[in-house]
Formats: structure tokens, C-alpha cells, sequence
């Protein structure tokens, strides 16, 4: 079962406009330096349920307001089984445009399957462990300079613009 | 401030006039709104706000439901008791109106008497139109007719929960009556305007020292009661309740339709939870829907923080990223100083800082 840590109904800090950002639990990176150590635990917050979906997704459906959705957390590509379905639900039923943040390298990703496949419903991928060395607070929406934000092509689940 | 807005418009400006800002609107002070005008042209330029005198709504409603109470017997007529209530709060909300339309008017007969050479500035450099025209030892008389005198409010929201338990962000009747509170007032105003020919104007006062003052005095008086006089300051004029969990668009469409009605000035103001020049999409965003749904002066608050010892500008959480400095000046806007840090405010502002919901 997925964890949820919170919801932001209207954040400006997770990409580009305002944006409802959803933080899942878990996370396998560990980044030395990770403002929210907690979040790695894959049962921090409180269990995803259906009807914990489906309030979300009519939250999101009734703000005219918002630019897209973000996935944050904790890595949503921690537990792919079970954030493909959630995912997918978010990604068809409200239509937004998604930016997903994640601990993986997009390299790493389209080797593997499980991972792969959530390609086809994220617009925006925000890649790479966070580097404290690398840490910069003058870079837009993510942390340290390692990290990239790449474009997905939703119909091949491939970079836009390789 | 939105130039565009219907009722911030004047018909003589021309994109071409290299003077056309006598015809834009400009705000005194953080939200004085001076434009409409009995006695000349349509503008801020020259004029100023000469008074202004604030009713407390909380009170009157508080008061009206005390009554509405007493009149109806049983307590389960929720509906009968809430009719009553609005009923003598709206005669309550024109009377104490009318109390200080005459008040200000009393004011103003004394204002009037000063001397120019009390104003050397003002009057000397014709910073009141027509100023400069006067005799130092004569009266400032009829030159302050251009002034405006504001009847302004505060506490709408806490007014509501009086009268029906709940806020107006939520409560359409609650919306309804305050709505009509303040449409009454302005009627006042029509009445004083004829009678005295004087500039009045109904204002949603941008309280200070007033947003603990006259919670403190009926929380003596009336006890503590939730959601009305619980907290340690009023909520500003007709905003939504700061604590209320409502989107930046519920919040914009609830207050803006107030602005037409409170031509002495107001604010609309959101709190965003970041960095705003990092996100340039979501203010335009903001600033199109305060627009389209008759804002007339908006902001839009989001937290700045300064390194006191490298000067970097950012949200900082705790330390400074860049230099691991510890002594932060922390930025927040509340009614309308920037400059200042949070440890400047008054103990009321600053409780209203801590509970004001991040629309995020």
C-alpha cells in the first residue's frame, strides 16, 4: 500500500505555475543531506486509500486555478507497482500536465521496466540523487546541480528532445 | 493597483497625454483610495484622505444576535433567530454609519480652522490644490473640500460568525449580509454626501493598533467567544477568515466584488509559500484572475528572506545556504510594510502572521 505524506493544494515550489503536489513515502537513495530523512520511511504519513484518491483527484478537478500536478515525496518511483495505477488515475482523469521528481537518473529508469512504464504519464521528470556537494540554492525547482528536469514524450515514454 | 478596473477608470485619460497620470489612480498611504470628487477633477493628484473613523462590525453584530436571542424564545429557531439578527445588525450598521458621518463632519469643521502656516510643507508647495494660493495666517478652509473622509470597517468576517457560527468564505448568507452591511454603509455615504457636500467614501479600513484595540475591549465586555473574540486581533474589513482553508481563486472571487463598494480603499491580498521570482507563470496567473474578477488593488505576499551577514535573498530554512549565517532578516508583508522584520509588529499583527493560511 502507498503512504501519503501530505498534499499542497497551490504551491509555487514544485514546477513551473501553481501546482497541486502530492508526497508519497519511500525512498531507496538516502542522499546525504535529504531535508526530509522521514520521508524515507515507506510507511510515513497515512495510507493511500481509495477514498483518499478519489479526494484528491476531485480536489484537483475543482481548483480552475492550477497549472499541472507534482509527484514528490519520498521517491513516487520507490513502489512503481503501486504508483503506476495511482498515476495513471491522476493523469486521465484530471488531464493534467505532471512533473515527477525522482532519486533515479533517466538512464537508470528506461532500463528497467517497472520504472519505464510510468514514463508514458509523466510530462516532466525531475532526475538524479540530490548531491550535497553539488547543492545550489539559486537553481529553479530543484537542489543540487547534478539534477536535471527533463521533458517526456508521453507517447513513446522517451525524452522529447533527446 | 488594477488602472483598468471599471470603477478605477476616468474617461479623460488619453494613451498619448504626456499627463495623463492626473487621471490614474494612485494610493495614498498603503490602501487610501482618493479619486471620486464632488468639488473638481476625478483624480488623486492634489488631494488626500482627510479622516477616517472605523465601526466595529464584531460588536454590532455581537449585540444584534443578543437581541435576536432575547426576542425569539426558542432556541432551536436557528433561521428565525439569524433573520433577526441580520435584520438589527443591518439597522445597527446604519446608525453607527450615520454616527460617524456626522463625526467626521465635526472633524473636518475643525480642521478647517487650522492655518496655513501650520502645513509649510502642504500648503507651501501646493500639495493640497490651491494651497499655495493661501495667506499663511488665513484658515485652510474649503481647500480641504477635495479631501475624502472615510467611514471604514473592520471585522466582517468575525461580524458573520456572530450571526451565523460560520464566516462568509463559507456561509453564503453570511456573504449575503455582509455584503449588504456594506452596501448600506454606502447609502450613508450617498445621504452625508448630500447633506454636507463633502467627499465621503466607505473604506475597508487597513487596521493597525485597531485589530487588537477593539478585540481586546469586547472580549472584556462579551467574553470569548469562538471564532468572533477568541483570537488576539480582528480580521481585516471584509477578508475571508486568514486561518480559512480556501483556494487562491475562492478567496480572490469572495472578496472582489467588495472593492467596487469600498471606494476609500482596500486589498486583496494571497500568500504564497516560495520564491515567486523563480515562478513567474503562477503570478501572472494571479494577477489575471484579480483582474478579471474586479480587484481594483491586489497583492500577492510571498516570504523574502535576507542573509544579514552575505546579503543573499531567498527562503531560508534556518541557516544561510550560502555562507551558513545565522542571522536572518525575515521579510513578510502585512498591512503593507515591507521594510520591516517579523519581530517589529505589533503582538496582534504578528498573531495574525502566524495564523494567516498559506495558499499552498
Amino acid at each position: 500500500m502507498l503512504y501519503l505524506i501530505g498534499t499542497y493544494p497551490e504551491t509555487i515550489l514544485d514546477g513551473e505555475g501553481i501546482r497541486y503536489s502530492i508526497y508519497l513515502a519511500g525512498c531507496a537513495h538516502h542522499c546525504k543531506g535529504c531535508h526530509n530523512p522521514e520521508s524515507w520511511n515507506p510507511q510515513h504519513g497515512t495510507p493511500l486509500t481509495k477514498i483518499e484518491i478519489d479526494r484528491i483527484i476531485k480536489e484537483i478537478a475543482d481548483n480552475p486555478l492550477l497549472d499541472g500536478v507534482t509527484f514528490s515525496g519520498g521517491d513516487p518511483f520507490f513502489n512503481p507497482e503501486e504508483f503506476l495505477p495511482f498515476l495513471r488515475r491522476v493523469k486521465e482523469e484530471t488531464g493534467h500536465n505532471i512533473w515527477c521528481y525522482t532519486g533515479y537518473c533517466y538512464e537508470e529508469i528506461i532500463q528497467q521496466p517497472k520504472l519505464r512504464v510510468l514514463l508514458y504519464y509523466i510530462d516532466m521528470l525531475v532526475d538524479g540523487p540530490f548531491m550535497e556537494e553539488q547543492f545550489s540554492p539559486y537553481l529553479d525547482f530543484y537542489g543540487s546541480k547534478n539534477q536535471r528536469i527533463l521533458q517526456i514524450d508521453p507517447k513513446s515514454g522517451l525524452l522529447a528532445n533527446p | 493597483m488594477f488602472l483598468d478596473t471599471p470603477f478605477n477608470q476616468n474617461d479623460k485619460w488619453r494613451e498619448d497625454d504626456p499627463e495623463r497620470f492626473r487621471y490614474e489612480l494612485a494610493t495614498m498611504g498603503c490602501r487610501t483610495r482618493v479619486f471620486e470628487n464632488l468639488h473638481g477633477m476625478k483624480t488623486s493628484w492634489g488631494r488626500g484622505n482627510l479622516s477616517f473613523t472605523t465601526l466595529n462590525m464584531p460588536r454590532l453584530a455581537i449585540e444584534a444576535r443578543i437581541k435576536a436571542e432575547n426576542l425569539v424564545d426558542d432556541a432551536h429557531q436557528k433561521d428565525a433567530i439569524e433573520m433577526k439578527a441580520k435584520e438589527f445588525f443591518l439597522d445597527g450598521i446604519r446608525e453607527m454609519a450615520l454616527l460617524v458621518g456626522e463625526q467626521l463632519h465635526t472633524r473636518y469643521e475643525y480642521q478647517c480652522t487650522a492655518l496655513a502656516r501650520q502645513f509649510p510643507f502642504m500648503m507651501g508647495n501646493d500639495v493640497w490644490k490651491g494651497g499655495g494660493n493661501l495667506n499663511p495666517n488665513s484658515q485652510v478652509g474649503d481647500i480641504l473640500k477635495q479631501g475624502t473622509l472615510g467611514i471604514g470597517f473592520i471585522g466582517g468576517h468575525n461580524a458573520m460568525v456572530a450571526i451565523y457560527g460560520e464566516g462568509h468564505a463559507k456561509n453564503q448568507k453570511a456573504w449575503d449580509t455582509l455584503y449588504e452591511a456594506v452596501t448600506v454603509m454606502n447609502q450613508v455615504v450617498e445621504e452625508m454626501k448630500a447633506k454636507y457636500n463633502l467627499n465621503y467614501s466607505v473604506l475597508a479600513t487597513p487596521a493597525e493598533g485597531l485589530s487588537g484595540r477593539f478585540t481586546r475591549m469586547d472580549r472584556r465586555k462579551y467574553g470569548s467567544i469562538p471564532g468572533v473574540t477568541d483570537a488576539d486581533y480582528y480580521v481585516n474589513s471584509f477578508h475571508v477568515d486568514v486561518k480559512a482553508k480556501v483556494s487562491i481563486a475562492e478567496k480572490i472571487k469572495r472578496e472582489a466584488p467588495f472593492h467596487a463598494i469600498t471606494r476609500g480603499g482596500h486589498i486583496t491580498y494571497v500568500e504564497l509559500d516560495g520564491e515567486a521570482k523563480k515562478n513567474i507563470k503562477a503570478i501572472v496567473k494571479i494577477v489575471k484572475v484579480m483582474h478579471d474578477e474586479g480587484v481594483g488593488y491586489g497583492s500577492i505576499n510571498h516570504p523574502v528572506d535576507t542573509c544579514n551577514s552575505c546579503g543573499y535573498k531567498g527562503v531560508i530554512y534556518g541557516k544561510c545556504p550560502i555562507c551558513g549565517g545565522d542571522s536572518i532578516l525575515r521579510m513578510r508583508r502585512i498591512t503593507g510594510y515591507l521594510t520591516g522584520d517579523l519581530s517589529t509588529w505589533n503582538s496582534a499583527k504578528r498573531a495574525e502572521e502566524r495564523d494567516r493560511v498559506k495558499h499552498c
